[in-house]
């Protein structure tokens, strides 16, 4: 995994759910553990779409629920995989 | 049940304000009484072109200090402002220790316009970027009855929770009608008032169009001069005002002491232009005679009258007839101030940011002044307390607001014996 994409990531989900980035691990659930609640969502899936230059469809968000999972997901988006 | 009756009064039991001249209402007011002025240069840039400059905004004063960073992002700054003057309101009214069922407690609030500065930002996100450069967060954000909703979702209030929009007097009748539904019966209390933050370039290009807002760039602690005879407009302002509202039984039965009662309200309306005042100023006669007539108080019994007081050539003309019309010769001993002289136009929060000072009016027996009245306009020949407070043991005021689209509402306080 690119260690510079984890780091996109923690920093766009920090910046925007107001959390420490340090406290974010690829285990952290933007749900359960940040009580990020479907507007949040919206809001990061948006950010994160500037932020990487991709678009990323509604239907994907669950595939974007832990801070690991969204790095997956994105990782393969930025190869074109997905 | 007659409204004299003790189950009919209604009275307030909590305030809370944030204003251009203080974060909470007893340091306004006691700006007011100093006649200090909080209008300024606008705290943010401008167009080469923009005519007005100045603004009477909250300063020093963020939403994310209350709501924290991640919460405040999710609304527009005049839901900031509710919540914040409201949890002053509910902490005065010692509402969080009563353990009273939290389904009897409303929220009413007047809002004018709601979140312009999220829907400007939304805009120009999208003139750049598309629809896709949209947030969800805008529009939760700006519709104006989220001040209502948010402020129920942060004090656990589960009555009816609406949002009154009468321009300029939008609070001025959510804080009326907030008396009538007590009357009825079936709430504890209904926590009213209101909230604006209109202050962006966008908002004040849009009343400068129309002509309504002061120019006087060069000297803006002396632009709003509500009856003076060089006027040339009001001064945008922002805030929020929160009122607990209850009936005088369930106050005391709680052991509150409440602030004043309020016991009358009327609303009328001109019928008559999209913007300007009746000229004769009958609808805000009318008023001011209905809320008299609620209150079961003849004119001679007003000893106050805490005006509308815009400092638009119009409404001070417009005003000052209606006055005399509903007060007869009574107006001359009337002691009338504009607090806008001051604190500039709160749109939708001024009706009950006004009611706040005059409810203080009478809890410390001080008019604050009308500031910069030097050279009454030959038209407003009432006593407008110019140049500095004056004190006196005052037991019955009235509130006036008016607003665009001919929106009038009037209330009276009278003191708590």
């Amino acid at each position: 995994m690119d260690p510079e994409i984890r780091a996109r990531i923690i920093g766009v989900i920090a910046d925007r759910l107001d959390v420490r980035p340090e406290a974010l691990t690829p285990e952290t659930s933007l749900v359960d553990d940040l009580e990020a609640d479907s507007l949040d969502l919206a809001d990061l899936a948006l950010t994160l779409e500037e932020h990487f230059a991709i678009r990323i469809p509604e239907e994907d968000i669950p595939q974007m629920l832990t801070i690991g999972a969204a790095e997956i997901y994105l990782s393969k988006r930025l190869e074109g995989h997905a | 049940m007659s409204p004299d009756s003790v189950d009919q009064r209604v009275v307030i039991s909590g305030i809370g304000a944030i204003t251009p001249l203080g974060h909470d209402a007893e340091s306004s007011f006691a700006g007011l009484v100093q006649g200090e002025s909080g209008v300024a240069a606008t705290g943010f840039d401008l167009h080469a072109d923009s005519e007005c400059r100045i603004a009477a905004e909250v300063r020093n004063w963020q939403g994310e200090e209350i709501l924290g960073r991640r919460a405040a992002r999710r609304f527009s700054r005049f839901v900031h402002l509710a919540v914040g003057a409201a949890r002053q309101a509910a902490a005065d009214a010692k509402l969080d220790d009563s353990g009273e069922p939290r389904e009897r407690i409303g929220v009413l609030l007047g809002v004018g316009l709601g979140g312009l500065d999220t829907l400007y930002d939304s805009f120009d996100r999208m003139a750049r970027g598309g629809p896709r450069a949209g947030s969800p967060l805008d529009i939760p954000a700006l519709i104006p009855n989220m001040a209502a909703a948010q402020v129920a979702i942060d004090l656990n209030a589960r009555g009816p929770c609406y949002t009154i929009a009468a321009s300029c007097a939008s609070s001025a009748h959510a804080i009326g009608e907030a008396v009538e539904k007590l009357r009825q019966g079936s709430l504890d209390q209904v926590i009213t008032g209101g909230s604006e933050a209109i202050v962006t370039p966008q908002g004040l290009a849009g009343f400068e169009r129309l002509g309504a807002l002061s120019r006087n760039n060069a000297q803006p602690d002396r632009a709003c001069r509500p009856f003076d005879r060089d006027r040339d407009g009001f001064v945008l302002g922002e805030g929020a005002g929160v009122l607990i509202l209850e009936r005088l039984e369930t106050a005391r039965g709680r052991g509150v002491t409440p602030y004043a009662e309020v016991a009358g309200y009327a609303a009328t309306a001109d019928a008559l232009h999209q913007t300007q005042p009746a000229a004769d100023g009958d609808g805000a006669a009318r008023a001011i005679i209905g809320a008299l007539r609620a209150a079961r108080l003849p004119p001679e019994a007003i000893e106050y009258v805490n005006a509308h007081g815009t400092g638009t050539l119009q409404n001070d003309i417009a005003e000052t007839r209606a006055i005399k019309r509903a007060f007869g010769s009574h107006a001359a001993n009337l002691w009338i101030s504009s607090n806008k002289s001051m604190i500039g136009h709160l749109i939708g929060a001024a009706g009950a940011v006004e009611l706040i000072f005059t409810a203080l009016s009478l809890k410390h027996g001080i008019v604050p002044p009308t500031r910069n009245l030097e050279n009454p306009d030959p038209e407003c020949d009432l006593d407008y307390v110019p140049g500095s407070a004056r004190t006196r043991r005052i037991s019955t005021a009235i509130s006036n607001s008016f607003g665009f689209g001919g929106h009038n509402a009037v209330l009276v306080l009278r003191a708590c014996s």
